[in-house]
């Protein structure tokens, strides 16, 4: 009697726990091969689409910002004589903004957790030049996909990773990140996005609680390289096979000029740690002639001026001087936090 | 006397395992591990054997700034459901053994994505807990104390996929061992025939998974009242003020995790026999203050149990 009364219950039992108990996972629409160990591809916990891209985004005057401190991180993007700046403040809770002007549409990319800013070039999609978060992370740093195929690609290595596009390389677009401070010198009469962004956020809070300055990580990474504090911010550079980096916090006040070769590329590297910004850009012109640069202080948004005389702005154009209306070619570059680009880009070398 | 002795020593283990988790601790609001809070810890006859299955449906859908509730733009959709079987053994009066095994689900819905819900689901983890029982009801006594503690078992599935691993808050495991520990005290309420009032203090520390991710730990208050009727049907009704302190990984703090909530917990019990019932409970947060920015937190939960006692 006993016996048969537990073997009725372990049976119900049974019954009751032995489908909710199979293991199971659903996805929608991914197809399974992965440029990237997708063992490493960590869910960040908000989905697909937790975190919204802006795709309407409305842009006020510098002049009327108010929202910022001196102190505050912009990105700034170029595109034809129009320049416009992205607040880290907005791009911390957005992570993508798309945007057009003229015939070039882009998605400005941001990750907070890499601290890695990167402009795509959109314009070859035609039906949705959008992007948006997927909600997947590798390495810690952002994964975004396409809103035409549904394709994921890894910010950090510029790349279609999984989707219908897999393989197919990013076109980068050169941005330059400073303080708001400097941007404001840079470009006065530029406009920077909104905060009236359609969504209900405030703006004014850090989301991440003490990540920028803590040695800590939320997600894991591949390699940690301890030869830098992990949140230390850098600029790094990929020439062929190689990389290195420049550690902002190593330029010289107020501008520091460096003329270099890496990996038989002639490069010129510019920054500030006080104005927290750093460019490069290769030294060789297409016409094969092999400038060679030197700071120049106080004449915002020039930073250097070449060996032939012409002065060169912050976003590479030839202001003034021979070569004025020409511009550097940029390196493949982007600044982030040191344990990302390390996770990313082993063995990589470091310019004191 | 010796009466007077147990209770306030439970009082004072109360207040000390307060300000143990208080110097230490942590939680995450919204994994499923909180299923495991609302346990059942009234006390056996000798050498009776109490088996429940509880079903355990956990709506996570508030977005919480700090203490207020705001607009959730992104129109999420969370929740976690839990099958809970609970089965205890009073090896004497004074004490009981109990073991907790569990399967969880989790599903999450961005109302703004075009991508379809997610869900993960699986083996849940257990636990092996024992109940000492110094002071218990009866014709000498109307006042009832226990104290208990146990283990949580990493017995659950919790390296669930979505695409790569799921994050923590999706997993029907959480991949590490932790300490529970309680005591409850009860006392029916003369002269007011079948109320009972009751005060528990139950705590939680936790330990990190492979993935150096650790829960807050937390501890969690009740006081309430149980109406025992002459009829099939039995009501409590009770607070539950909670606190958790951030969820840790790498050790160190991971953003808008941890806080506290105030649930009102209204519950119902039918005995269909003497030996068998259910009990349907609900979980409503009336009063919460999260840590960091914004969180989406618990909405309310509800429990069926079904249990059986031999």
């Amino acid at each position: 009697m006993f016996q048969s009364k537990y073997m009725k219950l372990l049976l119900i039992t049974m019954l009751v726990f032995l489908p909710f108990c199979a293991q199971q996972s659903l996805d929608s629409n991914l197809s399974a091969t992965w440029l990237i160990p997708e063992e490493e591809v960590a869910d960040g916990g908000p989905g697909k689409d937790g975190i919204a891209a802006i795709s309407n985004p409305i842009f006020i005057p510098v002049s009327e910002v108010s929202f910022l401190l001196e102190n505050d991180l912009v990105i700034g993007i170029q595109i034809g004589n129009l320049v416009r700046a992205f607040s880290h403040r907005i791009l911390d809770q957005h992570e993508i903004v798309n945007h057009t002007i003229g015939n070039t549409s882009f998605a400005l990319t941001y990750c907070p957790l890499t601290g890695t800013g990167i402009a795509w070039d959109t314009s070859e999609f035609t039906l949705d030049k959008t992007f948006g978060v997927s909600g997947l992370l590798y390495n810690s740093n952002l994964i975004a996909y396409d809103r035409e195929t549904d394709s994921n690609w890894s910010q950090m290595l510029n790349l279609c990773v999984n989707g219908e596009l897999t393989g197919k390389e990013a076109k980068p677009i050169h941005v330059v990140e400073t303080t708001w401070q400097t941007w404001k010198l840079l470009y006065p009469q530029s406009m920077i996005l909104s905060t009236d962004t359609g969504y209900s956020r405030d703006y004014s809070i850090y989301p991440y609680g003490n990540y920028k300055t803590s040695d800590s990580l939320l997600f894991s990474v591949s390699k940690l390289d301890s030869r830098l504090p992990k949140k230390e911010r850098v600029l790094g550079i990929i020439a062929g096979e190689k990389t290195t980096v420049y550690p902002i916090n190593t330029f010289d006040d107020p501008i520091k000029v460096i003329n270099e070769t890496f990996n038989d590329i002639q490069i010129v590297v510019a920054g500030s740690a006080e104005k927290n910004f750093a460019v490069s850009f290769e030294r060789k012109l297409p016409d094969g002639t092999l400038l060679s640069f030197n700071p120049v202080e106080g004449e915002l948004p020039v930073i250097m001026m070449d060996n032939e005389g012409t002065k060169w702005d912050i976003f590479g154009n030839g202001i003034s001087g021979p070569r004025a209306g020409i511009k550097l070619t940029p390196t493949s570059s982007f600044i982030a936090y040191w344990f990302a680009w390390a996770a990313f880009y082993h063995g990589t070398e470091i310019q004191f | 006397m010796k009466r007077k002795l147990m209770l306030k020593m439970a009082v004072m283990l109360m207040i000390f395992s307060g300000f143990q988790v208080y110097l230490n601790s942590q939680t995450c609001s919204c994994a499923a591990t909180p299923l495991f809070n609302p346990l059942e810890y009234s006390t056996l006859k000798n050498r009776k054997w109490h088996f429940a299955i509880a079903y355990k449906y956990h709506a996570i859908n508030d977005l919480v700034e700090g203490s207020k509730k705001i607009e959730d733009d992104t129109k999420r959709r969370r929740n976690a459901q839990a099958l809970l079987l609970d089965i205890r053994y009073a090896l004497f009066r004074s004490f009981t053994l109990r073991a907790v095994f569990s399967s969880a689900r989790h599903e999450r819905e961005v109302g703004i994505s075009t991508a379809l819900p997610v869900s993960t689901q699986g083996l849940g983890d257990g636990m092996l807990a024992i109940q000492y029982t110094p002071v218990y009801y009866s014709d000498r006594s109307r006042t009832e104390v226990s104290i208990g503690g146990g283990v949580k078992l990493p017995l659950g599935q919790s390296e669930a996929k979505i695409i790569g691993i799921a994050s923590e808050d999706m997993q029907p495991g959480t991949g590490s061992w932790d300490g529970i520990a309680w005591v409850y005290v009860a006392r029916l309420v003369p002269l007011l025939s079948g109320l009972e009032i009751f005060a528990g203090v139950s705590t939680r520390f936790n330990g990190s998974n492979n993935r150096s991710y650790r829960f807050g730990n937390e501890i969690i208050y009740s006081f309430g009242a149980k109406l025992h009727t002459k009829k099939i049907m039995n009501y409590s009704l009770y607070g539950r003020y909670r606190w958790a302190s951030s969820d840790k990984r790498f050790k160190g703090d991971v953003p808008n995790t941890g806080g506290q909530w105030i649930y009102l917990v209204p519950a119902v019990t039918v005995r269909i026999t003497r030996d068998i019932g259910f009990k349907t409970e609900g979980e409503i947060p009336v009063y919460r203050k999260l840590n960091g920015y914004r969180q989406f937190s618990s909405t309310f939960l509800i429990s069926i149990s079904l249990f059986y006692e031999i």
